[in-house]
């Protein structure tokens, strides 16, 4: 019975011509393989850019991929919003409501300081910010891991995105354009380790460098030892390195149990299908990020 | 009709030889597909691996090296910072689950899915050994590397229970064919 089934295994061996008897061969390929493998370690340690254009180019040929295989995943999981949902209405609606009043309020009051800030503009002679051109784009793919955070969107130099945009959410900053392909693009999100955002606290201006770690926590680089910034406060770019507008909101202040200081992101891509892809006009700081 | 059964048998020969890799890519597609199991945590795990552990026990002879090597170096450049890494360390897992199939086969489902667990870790370990010596990332992600390895062990008794479906199928149209 074994002599029987071995041959006709034997078979297969031959049709597929990749019978493990071919030692000798496979030795030498699985020594130029590894061997390769370490030599692209040690080489994309030492330079990121020939990573990121390939990357890139390989995101441009996979993203059709992507976005297939993302239409069933995202239904099943809408339908869980939409169960949870239902099941939260009366809750979520009543809270609504009171933020509604609270936004009016907020409105109010943001549209008489636009007219102070216009006015004391006018007064000055300040020129104002460049006008943001946005563009809304979808997330295909989390491309990061454990020890990378990165994203890839829907939209590429065909769409008119370039390096160095600004990647957000309602809440705030979440990333910037790092690499742009024809039909898609790869966002750095702050939470990487190597991002840095210049920004301020918004209450106390302090100017501190955040930094990411791969995790939630930002740490926070170059604080002045003096500075005193209330917990809970509001850091916001500062416009620093030449490429972000100042004011945009990024994270905020916490303080561990251990009386250790970071920073933690306002805003969080988990919480959005699609994300808004910004346009400052200042693109110039990309090495700065 | 025996030209007909040689047609018969390159096309389950090709279909057998193309089933593993495409397999390993879907596994990978999914790996990287933003499927939040947290709010702030994503689901960037290893399963390719689960793939490549189950065709170098139970069908080694349709996973050639070079597929595999290429499975892990596409895994780099979709979602890596070190490029090469999973291309050494699919390989390396595969090999070594190739060379210890024999003692694998003999053993019951949990042997075998304990066994994983032990190369998972073995996983996770030298990725964290190579990001610290090459990219000087000192921290170590407690948290999200045992979430994803909850996470991984918990999809491989799906994932073999699919893959052993097709090992069987391809089991009865070779018995067929031969």
């Amino acid at each position: 019975m074994n002599n029987r089934r071995r041959r006709k295994f034997s078979v297969f061996d031959r049709i597929l011509a990749v019978s493990l008897s071919q030692r000798v061969g496979e030795r030498v390929l699985i020594g130029l393989y590894i061997g390769l493998a370490l030599v692209l370690m040690v080489a994309s340690s030492l330079s990121k850019n020939w990573v990121h254009v390939t990357q890139t180019q390989l995101s441009d040929i996979t993203s059709p991929i992507f976005s297939t295989l993302i239409l069933p995943v995202r239904a099943v999981i809408d339908r869980g919003y939409e169960v949870s949902g239902l099941q939260n209405l009366a809750t979520e609606n009543a809270e609504l409501r009171l933020q509604n009043q609270e936004l009016l309020q907020w409105k109010d009051r943001a549209l008489a300081l636009m007219n102070e800030n216009k006015a004391l503009q006018a007064l000055t002679r300040l020129d104002p910010l460049p006008r943001a051109n946005y563009m809304t784009a979808r997330i295909i793919s989390d491309t990061g891991g454990m020890y990378s955070k990165t994203l890839t969107l829907d939209k590429g130099k065909e769409d008119g995105v370039k390096q160095g945009f600004a990647v957000m959410v309602p809440e705030g900053l979440i990333g910037i354009i790092i690499e742009t392909g024809d039909v898609s693009s790869r966002a750095l999100l702050i939470q990487d380790v190597n991002a840095r955002v210049p920004v301020v606290s918004e209450d106390t201006r302090h100017a501190v460098m955040l930094a990411g770690t791969n995790t939630d926590k930002l740490s926070l680089k170059y604080l002045d030892e003096t500075a005193e910034i209330k917990m809970g406060e509001r850091l916001v770019t500062s416009g620093r390195g030449g490429l972000l507008v100042p004011g945009i909101p990024v994270a905020h202040m916490v303080q561990s149990s251990k009386d250790e200081l970071y920073a933690k992101p306002l805003a969080h891509y988990k919480r959005a299908d699609y994300v808004q892809v910004v346009d400052f006009g200042r693109q110039s700081g990309i090495e700065e990020f | 009709m025996r030209r007909l059964k040689s047609l018969q048998l390159l096309y389950h020969a090709t279909v057998a030889s193309f089933l593993a890799p495409v397999s390993l890519f879907v596994l990978m597609a999914i790996t990287y597909l933003p499927i939040p199991y947290t709010q702030y945590h994503t689901l960037v795990s290893p399963i390719p691996l689960v793939g490549i552990y189950f065709w170098a026990i139970y069908r080694p002879i349709v996973l050639q090296i070079t597929v595999v090597f290429l499975i892990g170096l596409t895994n780099d450049f979709i979602g890596g910072a070190l490029i090469g890494l999973h291309a050494f360390l699919y390989l390396t897992i595969f090999l070594f689950a190739r060379a210890q199939r024999r003692f694998l086969r003999g053993q019951g489902f949990s042997a075998i899915w304990a066994c994983f667990a032990i190369i998972l870790l073995a996983y996770h370990g030298m990725t964290w050994l190579a990001y610290t010596t090459l990219e000087g990332q000192l921290p170590f992600p407690a948290l999200p590397m045992i979430l994803n390895t909850v996470v991984t062990m918990a999809a491989y008794p799906l994932i073999i229970y699919l893959f052993m479906k097709i090992d069987r199928r391809l089991q009865r149209s070779e018995s067929f064919l031969v």
